[in-house]
């Protein structure tokens, strides 16, 4: 009987508190909220086809985590140790064997999804998206027109919820680097800044390979080049990270042009990924206004209304960052013998529109890749671009090859290279020394570049302000 | 009649757990719900628009040696921003002296509402009603309402679920499996090992049936492993802590499988 009393009290109690007590201070609390995706039999057909690159997102999805949980919960001093640590798990342990399933990302950020759940509700919605898409690529029963209407049916549903969608309206840049926090992240912890920015580099550039393969066996050549260039990245860090935030339209510009509102959200979404990264960063905003700041931000990545570009600005965003090397390089292009360490790009600091010389990921070693991707690279990909490799490092074949535009043209389709990410031949072959250091010697080049995205910029020239953004 | 009821229940959820045509879904392994495999569930209900199957079984042997089997089809639904609605039909094969006794084990109507997800100052709260019908030759007798309250709270890969219920009316016999007791409560812990998609759990509970009857204590652990992108397998062990009172062995498995249908999703707004 004293049990049951106390089972009553127990029940009446919450019922009672809920009923005067509680809803004040549930009001304000976060809800839950969680929806369920688009269904459809496309689902999960990236992680069954494409499963070395599936669950390498599950990897990124930890990083990502357990960044913020160190953000917040370390304090400054101790917070480059902290991420030195996590860098070196990830990078030589959880991305090599990355998890199968999606992450239970409470469980790595504990203190972050209590602090702000809505940051982490509005990103797990649009990787969601990001995974459908994939899905819907990945699924060769789908034709090719009714993977475009997919894509946008399931747009559309990620944008219904308007609460938790970041807006199809490109933001300005400029609320990413020139608020008061802003770029504090990438200043005090620019390797760990690197990897997070070849996770969004990646998973902007694995659209291209998908897009652009013929046949299912091109699609997997072009997923292993894509994710070869993903892990060149990892050499020698942070040298060969992208230094600029990867743009969708310039990572992925076949991608953009069919469905420009999801190459917009997720632009939105990788900003929205490094603010918050400043904001946990920024010693100037105290630990008690953290959540009132972030939660901010969100509202303003779900509003279109303000704060906004138009999409020919928004193309344009790569030449005033730097360009498609600065952004990590084309997803599909060429992999090149790695350059010395001596000769890395480190210490030289990259002007805008300089980078394509010594494209950022364009050295591929092998070596830095896990044994199942080189396995599966030796299947495919790898014969070829070894031949190439030797063929290119020979200076009289590279020599013909630049001479011979025939060669060049059917060096460049063999590579599935998009026309808008071509890079010559000589660009490819050449050693990846520094581009700022090659006019100073004055070496005459055998023949000019083409024209690429990024290079319109005459040296020296200040760079316009960032549109759509007022500046006092 | 028995088995061939089980047969036809389990070939149906059978059919839906592994039909290619229905949508493919995830389902999240730590979605604790009530019975898979512990009695503790979490604060959380199936999302938005989700459908959840579940297909267990439970095998419960009391001190005086008499057995039953029970297979309980469950559906969720989650109808409502952060809540559900759902519907289990449990089918039992208790020991009789002429053999095992098969019947439908009642018909139980329930509804989950979460009111907030954790937060640094408080704990997930949620709070469950079901509605007990007398449907089937193993039902007991009456219809019952029971309310429960729900309280979750997580330190990294650990967290802490706290249930207790009570069900209204008087003392009336009660169904073979899945049967409404009269209080109940108790804690769970559970922890994730995040990289092989598992949960571990391990529970206390006390226990009344009727109010007539003596309290149970009970213990029972159990896990829950993703086994595909959409698919859960669980599996779990119950005994009674007290000499007197509780079942000598239970033993639990199952799969769940959460998916949507969509001619019930929302259009999307058009272009």
């Amino acid at each position: 009987m004293t049990r049951l009393l106390a089972v009553v009290r127990m029940i009446g109690g919450i019922g009672f508190g809920l009923t005067l007590g509680l809803p004040g201070t549930l009001g304000a609390q976060d809800r839950r909220e969680e929806q369920f995706y688009y269904p459809g039999s496309f689902n999960w057909t990236f992680l069954k086809r494409y499963p070395e690159a599936a669950r390498l997102f599950n990897a990124f999805d930890y990083g990502h985590a357990v960044l913020y949980e160190r953000l917040l919960t370390k304090p400054s001093v101790e917070r480059d140790a902290a991420l030195e640590k996590e860098y070196q798990f990830l990078t030589t342990n959880l991305l090599l064997r990355p998890p199968r399933f999606a992450i239970a990302e409470e469980v790595i950020e504990p203190a972050y999804s209590k602090l702000a759940w809505q940051a982490k509700q509005m990103f797990d919605w649009a990787h969601l998206l990001h995974r459908q898409i994939y899905d819907i690529y990945s699924d060769e029963r789908v034709s090719s027109r009714d993977k475009d209407a997919l894509i946008e049916r399931v747009t559309d549903y990620y944008l219904s919820r308007k609460d938790v969608a970041f807006t199809e309206v490109p933001k300005s840049m400029a609320l990413m680097d020139e608020q008061y926090f802003s770029q504090i992240f990438r200043t005090r912890h620019p390797t760990f800044n690197g990897l997070i920015w070849s996770y969004h580099w990646l998973q902007v550039g694995l659209y291209e390979p998908l897009i652009l393969g013929r046949t299912v066996t091109e699609k997997q050549s072009g997923v292993k080049a894509t994710l070869a260039r993903f892990w060149s990245m990892l050499e020698d860090p942070p040298s060969r990270f992208p230094k600029a935030m990867p743009m969708t339209a310039t990572i992925a510009p076949t991608f953009t042009a069919q469905h420009p509102r999801a190459a917009v959200i997720f632009d939105n979404l990788h900003m929205m990924h490094d603010i918050i990264s400043d904001v946990l960063a920024a010693d100037t905003i105290p630990k008690s206004r953290k959540r009132d700041v972030i939660y901010d931000q969100l509202a303003e990545f779900r509003d279109g209304t303000k704060n906004v570009m138009s999409m020919e600005e928004w193309k344009g965003m790569s030449e005033m960052m730097g360009g498609i090397g600065a952004m990590g390089g084309a997803a599909t292009a060429l992999l090149v013998p790695v350059a010395p360490a001596a000769d890395s790009s480190r210490e030289v600091p990259m002007p805008p529109g300089m980078t394509h010389a010594r494209p950022a990921g364009d050295s591929a070693p092998m070596e830095a890749m896990p044994e199942s991707h080189r396995t599966h690279t030796k299947e495919g990909m790898e014969p070829m671009l070894e031949l190439h490799q030797r063929m290119l490092a020979d200076p009289v074949i590279r020599k013909r090859v630049e001479a011979d535009t025939g060669m060049r043209r059917l060096l460049r389709e063999a590579m599935l290279v998009p026309a808008s990410d071509r890079v010559a031949p000589e660009a490819q072959s050449r050693p990846a020394k520094p581009a700022v250091k090659a006019p100073a010697k004055k070496k005459p080049a055998a023949k000019p570049m083409p024209p690429m995205p990024g290079m319109k910029h005459p040296a020296g020239k200040p760079m316009p302000p960032m549109p759509g953004m007022k500046h006092p | 009649m028995g088995w061939k009821l089980v047969r036809v229940t389990m070939a149906a959820g059978g059919l839906i757990l592994a039909h290619p045509s229905l949508a493919q879904a995830q389902i999240d392994y730590r979605n604790l719900d009530d019975d898979r495999p512990t009695l503790i569930e979490d604060a959380y209900p199936v999302e938005r628009y989700a459908f959840e199957l579940l297909t267990p079984w439970r095998f419960s042997r009391d001190r005086a040696g008499g057995t039953i089997h029970a297979f309980v089809p469950e559906l969720a639904y989650g109808l409502l921003k952060n809540a559900q609605f759902g519907l289990k039909v449990p089918i039992a094969g208790a020991s009789a002296t002429n053999g095992r006794d098969w019947g439908v084990s009642g018909l139980r109507v329930f509804a989950m509402y979460n009111f907030n997800t954790e937060s640094r100052s408080l704990p997930a709260l949620s709070i469950r009603s079901d509605v007990t019908l007398p449907v089937g030759r193993l039902s007991g007798h009456g219809t019952r309402l029971s309310l429960k309250g729900i309280t979750t709270r997580s330190w990294g890969r650990t967290r802490l679920h706290l249930n207790g219920a009570y069900t209204f009316g008087k003392d009336r016999p009660l169904a073979a499996a899945e049967a409404a007791n009269k209080w109940w409560y108790g804690g769970a812990v559970d922890h994730t090992l995040y990289r092989r998609s598992v949960l571990l759990i391990g529970e206390v509970y006390a226990l009344r049936p009727l109010a007539s009857a003596p309290v149970q204590v009970n213990t029972s652990v159990g896990l829950r492993i993703q086994v595909t992108p959409y698919l859960v397998f669980d599996a779990g062990f119950a005994r009674r802590l007290k000499r007197t009172a509780g079942p000598d062995l239970e033993l639990t498995a199952g799969f769940s499988r959460a998916f949507a249908l969509p001619g019930l999703m929302p259009a999307g707004r058009s272009r």
